[in-house]
């Protein structure tokens, strides 16, 4: 079977930022950059973005487009048992995408509440509470999941690559439009200096550096997984150390600017800046309707929300549908059709049980999916660096740097297991 | 100006500037 490959450079790297760009961008990073050190928190961020979030990227799109892979593929070609460490990263990101379209499932809820006046009324809180863990939660988890199986069955061209090249310049264009609104609202001034300030003591503390590096790589998905399937679709000619350093400031450009939007309408109607679901769910609805137009503002944002999300659970999909197709010769549809339902049954008890949505999230990205870069690594470092190193300047429109073998050898492992270890005891 | 404006200024530049100057690179090669 011929493998498929994508239509364009600029579509390869509008899915990319797609994949990397989702609800963290915008309910995780304003927050912490905000707390760490506001501008002077982008030091770290972007030495570690050059570092160790683009030398991510092309190790991960090297080992796809040498191995011509997903994980399965790739892990098997180079780690002896590799074959069952892909198929575990992919039953990881079946538990990934099988709670985050809960989440995703939620936003839709709240664009069509404000869309029809009832989050105007609503108490926030409230609204949240009765809606999160429910049985109404089940059905837009459905849907979430019913239009990403409709774009993966598509095919990456026309469905992954279309749906990003329509998706994300939207996404760009709200956020900047939001934006504008945001920081001409009476006391927007007290928000952008919350954020921007900078605190350079901040800067030298290790937590900081810590905080950045590890915003910054789960950030990018750098997971082994969708990065690995995404780069097995590029051809010889296409570019990859120019598209991970767009991919990688197209993450950056969005989770920066989102800090712009939130901060200065937050502090503009005096309400405490928070993160997280809270942010999204409690605090950001109640500037909504304290805003003249917050009923529009609300529902561009939602929409916005909604663009990052589904640009990910594309990719997430995509990862072990293109195993079914590869592995078990199943067509695309079929494939992307059982395996989505199949996603419902996994996530379908994290709608209606807070425990279980704990559970599936915390073990999928916090003990075991950071695992996924380093088997990437590892497999990308046994094929031969030399070779992943030739692989990676075929096509490539800038130079690479002899110092990317060294680093991707010896130092990207040590870094990926320092991040895995700082999320414990960070918290 | 006000400080704080100019950070503001600057981080957009230091983050849109390198995202553009890619995605007008990898455009130009994409045109046969």
């Amino acid at each position: 079977m011929v493998r498929e490959t994508w239509g364009s450079r600029v579509g390869f790297v509008a899915a990319s930022i797609g994949s990397a760009v989702g609800l963290g961008n915008i309910w995780m990073f304003p927050m912490r950059a905000g707390l760490y050190g506001g501008a002077a928190f982008l030091v770290p961020y972007l030495v570690l973005l050059f570092t160790v979030g683009v030398v991510g990227l092309t190790v991960e799109w090297t080992l796809g487009r040498s191995t011509k892979g997903g994980p399965i593929e790739a892990f098997a070609k180079a780690l002896p048992g590799g074959k069952y460490l892909g198929i575990l990263v992919n039953i990881i990101m079946i538990m990934i995408f099988a709670f985050y379209s809960l989440v995703l499932g939620w936003i839709l809820r709240y664009f069509i509440a404000t869309l029809t006046g009832e989050l105007t009324k609503a108490n926030p809180g409230a609204f949240f509470d009765a809606l999160a863990f429910s049985k109404e939660a089940l059905l837009w988890q459905f849907i979430v999941i019913a239009i990403t199986i409709g774009i993966v069955a598509m095919g990456v061209q026309k469905g992954i690559e279309r749906a990003n090249k329509i998706m994300m310049p939207a996404l760009f264009v709200l956020l900047i439009m939001l934006t504008i609104r945001s920081i001409t609202l009476p006391n927007a001034y007290e928000g952008l200096k919350f954020y921007l300030l900078p605190d350079w003591s901040k800067m030298m503390s290790g937590k900081t550096w810590m905080i950045a590096l590890s915003q910054m790589f789960f950030s990018l998905s750098v997971l082994g997984t969708t990065m690995v399937v995404y780069g097995s679709y590029l051809k010889e000619s296409d570019d990859i150390p120019l598209s991970a350093i767009a991919t990688a400031f197209g993450d950056t450009a969005v989770a920066v600017t989102a800090g712009f939007l939130i901060f200065p309408a937050v502090f503009s109607f005096g309400v405490e800046p928070t993160a997280g679901p809270g942010l999204v769910f409690v605090t950001l609805p109640m500037v909504f309707q304290k805003m003249p137009g917050g009923i529009l503002f609300g529902m561009l944002f939602f929409l916005l929300l909604i663009f990052a999300g589904l640009s990910s659970t594309v990719s997430m999909l995509e990862v072990y549908v293109d195993s079914a197709i590869t592995k078990l010769n199943m067509s695309r549809k079929n494939a992307s059709v059982l395996l989505g339902l199949a996603t419902f049954i996994v996530g379908a008890p994290s709608a209606l049980s807070p425990s279980y949505f704990d559970w599936i999230a915390n073990i999928s990205t916090v003990y075991i999916g950071p695992l996924g870069a380093l088997i990437a690594a590892l497999a990308l470092i046994r094929l031969g660096i030399e070779k992943a190193h030739e692989e990676l300047r075929k096509g490539a429109l800038i130079e690479v740097p002899e110092a990317w073998k060294p680093w991707v050898k010896y130092l990207y492992p040590i870094v990926i297991i320092v991040i895995y270890i700082s999320q414990f005891v960070l918290g | 100006m006000d400080i704080v404006y100019l950070i503001a200024i600057f981080v957009v530049l230091i983050i849109y500037g390198p995202l553009i100057w890619a995605l007008y690179r990898l455009s130009k090669a994409s045109t046969p």
